[in-house]
């Protein structure tokens, strides 16, 4: 019975070799840059382990389509390896299954000899402030999503009829949520920013974007790529509160050269006075961006009405500490800004997945030793976000998975994890879903969407115009 | 040069496929050729400065042109290439 399961094919691409019936089966839970960086090294490392991989989703990448910015296309490039990751012989994706729903943790278990938990965080931090919940509101992640064409996020309809946002956070994302707020829409006509989102970006109001930190310049989160693009926007000028800056530049020859770079543009934009051409595009520019330094959110103020965000209060504050260890204190003084938008960006958060994996419910991460799991039985591993915490970039990410790979791979070749049973691999899930009534979307499937997409998007100058709808993914998944 | 690193058993390099939007071309080069080498623009730097192990040598490989002058040259891929934006530590302090 598990020899005849396990012939694997790897979609209209030709016949995968088939591994014998007692070859090492390991699961990914989870399609996005952790999962595939898993995948990659386990199956180039060993020649006869068979990796599946599962996703909630109908389409695979996770935030590499629904996290990085229409306007950073190179960035999504990694999908490209993802997809010779998927269409190795010894691996396969299986999209449209929810783990913990469709199938639980402990029955992955019995079918595979190793679990890999990489589902990312779909959670966001919350400000814990009064007004949080009014309308206008929105955490990073959920407005990320929204122009991103994540299904979850579709009907989000921020409301962007007014002249101030807020961004509250100044790392990568709060950037990516500033720039694309405030880009011609010309230029986003181009990517593969979804045309629901262009539509209401391009009859947008917003004006002015303050990005806001609750500490100073030189703990500012963001990099120096990323406030470069700012700078450089097209028809926008910064302003800044140069009494934010008093005491910056003479730090500036003890700071290791990535901080001093990035403090060294941030006060020639801040501080200093332009020369003619520049001053010229400032004066002309119709929209603007700065950064508000030691300020923290108190509570969001309601419109008169009581049913939509109008201001925010914010408590100004004052720095103790030294060095690298810096932190805000409230000098009970407080500011309010007029505003109409205010974008949450203060970090990403894992969730708990089933009850059978152990969580840590302070750090919000799966409790691990270098990717595997402590307080269980042997068998269950973690890579990404839901390993180390929600922060990194995707090459961040690939060196934390193939790290988890190394563990897994250690453990196969000690014996601590134990591959010299049978077991039935996908075949075994296989049975399962189709008692529930639950359809895999196969890789191949993934390529009618992908082709789709691309299609849709070339009648309009776009890379791919996204399909936003979980209903609709399916069925040209299985036309 | 990165592409000479994306089909080797350089697993992880290049993910960015010499697009300017990673560092895990990163290469240290003698000084001798980072001194033949053309001028850095802020760009590459911008990247450089996330990149594991930087020295005063550091180019992205994806940014220099292999030449015949540049037979015979010995490059140095550094150990990891975690990007300085990745953190210690995992999330906030509680």
């Amino acid at each position: 019975y598990a020899s005849s399961h396990c012939i694997y094919f790897s979609g209209a691409r030709g016949l995968g070799t088939s591994p014998a019936a007692s070859c090492p089966k390991v699961c990914i839970v989870g399609g996005g840059p952790a999962g595939f960086y898993t995948a990659q090294h386990l199956v180039k490392t060993r020649p006869d382990v068979q990796v599946d991989i599962y996703e909630r989703l109908p389409v695979p990448f996770g935030l590499v389509r629904f996290g990085v910015a229409p306007d950073h296309p190179e960035v999504k490039n990694v999908m490209n390896t993802f997809t010779q990751t998927a269409q190795h012989a010894r691996c396969s994706f299986h999209g449209n299954v929810s783990v913990g729903k469709d199938v639980t943790v402990q029955e992955l278990q019995e079918a595979y000899h190793a679990v890999v938990l990489s589902y990312g965080a779909e959670g966001n931090r919350t400000l814990g402030v009064p007004g949080e919940d009014l309308a206008g509101v929105h955490s990073a992640k959920d407005f990320v999503g929204w122009y991103n064409g994540l299904p979850t996020n579709r009907d989000l309809r921020p409301d962007l009829r007014c002249e101030t946002a807020v961004i509250l956070g100044q790392g990568n994302v709060a950037l990516d949520v500033a720039r694309i707020l405030l880009s011609p829409v010309d230029i986003l006509k181009n990517t593969d920013i979804t045309q629901p989102a262009l539509d209401t970006l391009a009859e947008s109001s917003v004006r002015r974007v303050l990005i806001v930190g609750r500490r100073g310049p030189l703990q500012l989160a963001c990099t120096i790529k990323e406030l470069r693009e700012m700078v450089n926007l097209p028809g926008t000028r910064p302003e800044m509160e140069a009494s934010d800056f008093e005491c910056i530049a003479k730090m500036l020859k003890v700071l290791p050269r990535p901080r001093k770079r990035l403090t060294e543009l941030l006060l020639k934009v801040a501080v200093e006075t332009p020369e003619e051409t520049e001053l010229e595009r400032r004066n002309s520019a119709k929209r603007a961006w700065g950064f508000r330094f030691f300020r923290s959110p108190v509570e969001i103020l309601p419109s008169d009405d009581l049913t939509r965000a109008a201001g925010i209060r914010l408590a100004v504050n004052r720095l103790e500490g030294e060095g690298e260890d810096v932190w805000a204190v409230t000098t009970g003084e407080v500011e309010d800004v007029e505003c109409g938008l205010v974008i949450s960006s203060i970090g990403y958060k894992s969730l708990p997945i089933d009850p059978a994996v152990p969580f840590d419910p302070r750090k919000h991460i799966i409790p691990n030793t270098m990717g595997r799991v402590q307080k269980c039985a042997a068998g269950l591993y973690c890579s990404g976000w839901v390993k180390r915490g929600p922060t990194g970039v995707i090459a961040t990410t690939m060196n934390d998975s193939f790290d988890t790979a190394r563990t897994l791979l250690h453990d196969m070749d000690e014996g601590t994890l134990d591959i010299s049973t049978v077991k039935p691999g996908s075949a075994g899930v296989t049975t399962i879903l189709e008692k529930r009534g639950v359809k895999p979307v196969l890789f191949s499937d993934w390529e009618k969407i992908d082709s789709e997409e691309s299609k849709r998007g070339e009648a309009r100058g776009k890379p791919r115009e996204k399909l936003l709808d979980v209903g609709e993914m399916l069925k040209v998944a299985w036309t | 040069m990165a592409q000479l690193c994306v089909p080797s058993s350089l697993t992880g390099k290049g993910a960015c496929e010499g697009t300017l939007a990673c560092s895990t071309c990163h290469v240290i080069l003698d000084q001798k050729v980072y001194d033949q080498l053309g001028p850095i623009t802020d760009e590459e730097n911008d990247l450089l400065d996330l990149a594991y192990g930087l020295s005063d040598t550091s180019r992205l490989g994806c940014q220099v042109c292999l030449s015949r002058d540049l037979e015979g040259i010995t490059v140095c891929v550094p150990d990891g290439v975690n990007d300085m934006r990745s953190s210690e530590d995992t999330g906030p302090k509680l």
